[in-house]
């Protein structure tokens, strides 16, 4: 049931209309105003001169503003006209309601200029935006809180080849993003710096990672910014937008120096090459990695300043290394240059440098560039070769000796023969008080000497049968001791060194010959001075089992002497046979030929250290018999 | 005293060891032919009763290892006693390779009469 609602005695229209907030106007079918309101009366100039005059001619500029056709309307159509319009007179804005009435027209209107302007500047805002979302050079794409893209940029749509379309709906997760990390791993959609500002409601900035752009049909690098967006009073992000720029040329540049910048330690690495660029206006250096590595240096300690690298290099050859850099500096194009340097181990290692210099513009020097190249191992391998090759050589001449004097031998023996055999005959066939007897046992002791000879040379030929046993070296020289020393003059000390040995395959006799042919030659050096000769034998723990690089233990029987020692030219041909510095009839020059020979068809070597008036060593090396159980291990191992 | 004297053949290519030991040898009672090398060597075996060989190691034309197995291959029962002065065309120890290939006994040059006499008839008395 509508019940009419009764307004309270008190409360007539016109104390209503008096109170609203509205200007209230009443004009008659006439248009002439009826009735103003105290608010509408201070809204106008002389305000109640306007009651009982026209609307139009109260406010001329009525009839041509947009207001008009509403007021016509609602007295013409007898409906109520809502409008809100500008009003140019005075310039501002109004909401008008015009309600028809029984005689007339109630007009109530209000200023709305200000919420106009605050709604104008609201849509002016909001179309800015919309120009920079469509215009902007990077991509943004929102996503809600479930991570599924709901809108994006005319760039985002560019960067990520996909329409605005295709984008809708995506989450982090779709795996036709084909997401990766700058390491080349796959992004799963947690990592997805959408979804982290999501869940972690932070701003993720500057990640970089590579999507694959379906039109282009390739990897593009994006750099990602993600911001979470909050509704007021809201703590969790009820979207988030993502904003990123295409820095695939970048990326790719970086990439490319950086693999580029591998790529040149790695060969400075291989070639075992640094390199150091100098500034001489400072006196500091800036080293390659590799050079930290070839001097030993750690980067995160080592200031690579003109005395701290001085102060690395090896005592002797600081000067040089200084001067070099002196030369430098005054603009002398420098020389390639070979020094030491010691690292921190103590390790010495030989470094051979080109430098090439900086010039200003006036030709002044300001620096240099220089490469570092460890040439240890290479100087180290170049000397090896070269004895190698003088060892082959001297092999070399020593072989082709033993066959031209095996072959003199044999041909001597051939020629012997027939004098030991038929003056034995002669001699047996005299009669016994002859005197042709003594004079055949010249011939027979001259032609015994000429064999004994023969046999030498043989033995340096390696043409005599060797009987190899397993013997104990030390023991074998204890044994011959007493005969070497009554084989010395009394003014020349022997002394023994002999440790405990493991056996050495070889022939007894042989070895017996080769000490004693040591002892001589040590006590002719000597001569009639007096002086010392040192017999020792170990078990070596020096460079000759390392080269060789086996198992192999070496015994190493040296017999030295404080004699007259030898010259380089001399020691050159020591091994030669009938190679002598005797005097003509006192030497044979087979002696050390035959201990060479002996040596080489025992497997071992000689060395030879020989400083003239100091004394000779000569140190023999025989191979060790293998202990028992050597070869087992290494099966079971 | 032996009823009659042994044959000796002795293979040299060395005329002055061939003439030295040949006076040897008679010396010592024994008969003596010759050959200067291996094929020589084999002839003389065909044409007459060999006691003994001193077989040299080192010949012209048929080297003495050669002959040795030869002679072994057809003359199972003979002796031979290799020389040698050494060998001069390489470093392998030839009277060595003899002993291997069937000599009896191996002297090095250089030996006097009595040596000789003395290694040639142990050998004989072992052949008998």
């Amino acid at each position: 049931m509508n019940k009419p609602v009764r307004l309270p005695p008190p409360l007539d229209a016109i104390t209503v209309l008096e109170s609203s907030t509205d200007n209230v106007y009443l004009v008659d079918r006439e248009w002439r105003i009826t009735y103003m309101n105290r608010r509408a009366v201070a809204e106008v100039a002389d305000g109640r001169e306007l009651v009982d005059m026209s609307l139009w001619d109260a406010f001329p500029d009525l009839a041509t503003s947009a207001f008009a056709p509403g007021l016509r309307e609602a007295m013409a159509g007898r409906r109520a006209v809502e409008m809100e319009d500008y009003y140019p007179a005075w310039g501002k804005w109004f909401a008008a309601n015009m309600l028809p009435l029984a005689d007339g027209l109630a007009v109530f209107f209000r200023e709305t200029t200000a919420r106009r302007q605050s709604e104008e500047a609201l849509i002016a805002s909001e179309e800015r935006f919309r120009v920079m979302f469509e215009t902007l050079t990077q991509g943004v794409v929102y996503q809600d809180r479930n991570n599924v893209v709901i809108d994006a940029n005319p760039a985002a749509q560019r960067i990520l080849g996909l329409s605005l379309d295709q984008l809708k709906g995506r989450s982090s997760a779709d795996p036709r993003w084909r997401a990766v990390d700058t390491d080349g791993n796959g992004i799963t959609g947690n990592e997805h710096p959408a979804r982290i500002a999501l869940t972690t409601g932070r701003t993720v900035r500057g990640y970089v990672m590579g999507a694959f752009n379906p039109q282009r049909g390739e990897m593009r690098w994006l750099r990602v910014d993600a911001v979470p967006q909050f509704r007021p009073g809201e703590s969790e992000p009820y979207q988030v937008y993502a904003l990123f720029s295409d820095i695939t040329e970048q990326h790719l540049a970086e990439e490319a120096l950086r693999k580029s910048r591998a790529h040149l330690a790695a060969a400075q690495r291989v070639a075992c090459v640094g390199s150091a660029q100098a500034d001489f206006r400072t006196d500091t250096w800036e080293w390659s990695e590799e050079c930290y590595r070839i001097y030993g240096q750690d980067r995160a300690t080592f200031i690579p300043t003109r005395q701290n690298i001085v102060e690395l290099v090896y005592p002797d050859d600081r000067e040089k290394f200084l001067r070099d850099i002196e030369e430098s500096r005054r603009g002398i194009d420098a020389k390639p240059l070979e020094y030491r340097i010691v690292r921190p181990s103590g390790e010495i290692r030989t470094i051979y440098r080109e430098v090439e210099l900086f010039r200003d513009q006036a030709g002044q020097v300001i620096g240099g560039v220089a490469t570092k190249q460890d040439v240890t191992d290479i100087r180290a391998a170049a000397r090896q070769r070269e004895d190698l090759q003088k060892q082959l050589l001297h092999a070399q001449r020593m072989d082709a000796l033993g066959t031209l004097a095996g072959g003199i031998a044999h041909d001597l023996n051939n020629t012997l023969l027939p004098v030991l055999a038929l003056s034995e005959l002669v001699q047996s066939s005299l009669p016994a008080e002859d005197p042709n007897r003594e004079l055949l046992d010249v011939v027979r002791s001259a032609a015994d000497k000429a064999r004994g000879l023969v046999r030498q040379v043989l033995a340096f030929s390696r043409q005599e049968p060797s009987d190899k046993r397993e013997l104990d070296l030390g023991a074998l020289l204890r044994e011959t001791m007493p005969l070497l020393r009554a084989s010395v003059p009394a003014t020349i000390r022997i002394e023994e060194e002999i440790e405990a040995l493991p056996p050495v395959l070889a022939d007894a006799a042989q070895l017996h010959q080769v000490v004693l042919n040591l002892i001589t030659n040590a006590a002719q050096a000597i001569g009639e001075d007096s002086g010392k000769i040192t017999i020792s034998a170990h078990l070596s723990h020096d460079g000759l089992a390392a080269r060789s690089g086996d198992r192999q233990r070496w015994i190493c029987l040296s017999v030295a002497d404080t004699g007259c020692g030898m010259n380089e030219s001399v020691r050159k041909r020591m091994f030669e046979p009938f190679f002598t510095t005797k005097a003509a009839g006192e030497g044979t020059g087979l002696g050390l030929s035959v201990v060479h020979g002996i040596m080489t068809d025992h497997g071992g070597s000689i060395q030879v250290s020989s400083q003239p008036r100091k004394g000779t060593s000569v140190d023999l090396y025989l191979p060790a018999v293998p202990e028992r159980g050597m070869y087992a291990r290494e099966a079971e191992g | 005293m032996r009823s009659s004297p042994e044959t000796i053949l002795v293979v040299d290519d060395d005329a002055l060891v061939q003439t030295a030991l040949k006076a040897v040898l008679e010396r010592g009672g024994y008969q003596v032919v010759q050959a200067a090398d291996g094929n020589a060597c084999l002839a003389q075996l065909q044409q007459n009763k060999v006691d003994l060989v001193l077989l040299d190691i080192l010949m012209p034309d048929k080297e003495g290892i050669e002959t040795l197995i030869e002679m072994k291959r057809d003359y199972p029962a003979l002796h031979v006693i290799a020389m040698s002065g050494g060998g001069r065309r390489s470093k392998s120890d030839f009277l060595a390779i003899a002993k291997k290939f069937g000599a009896d006994a191996t002297i090095n040059k250089g030996f006097g009469a009595s040596e000789i006499l003395e290694l040639v008839g142990t050998q004989l008395r072992r052949a008998a």
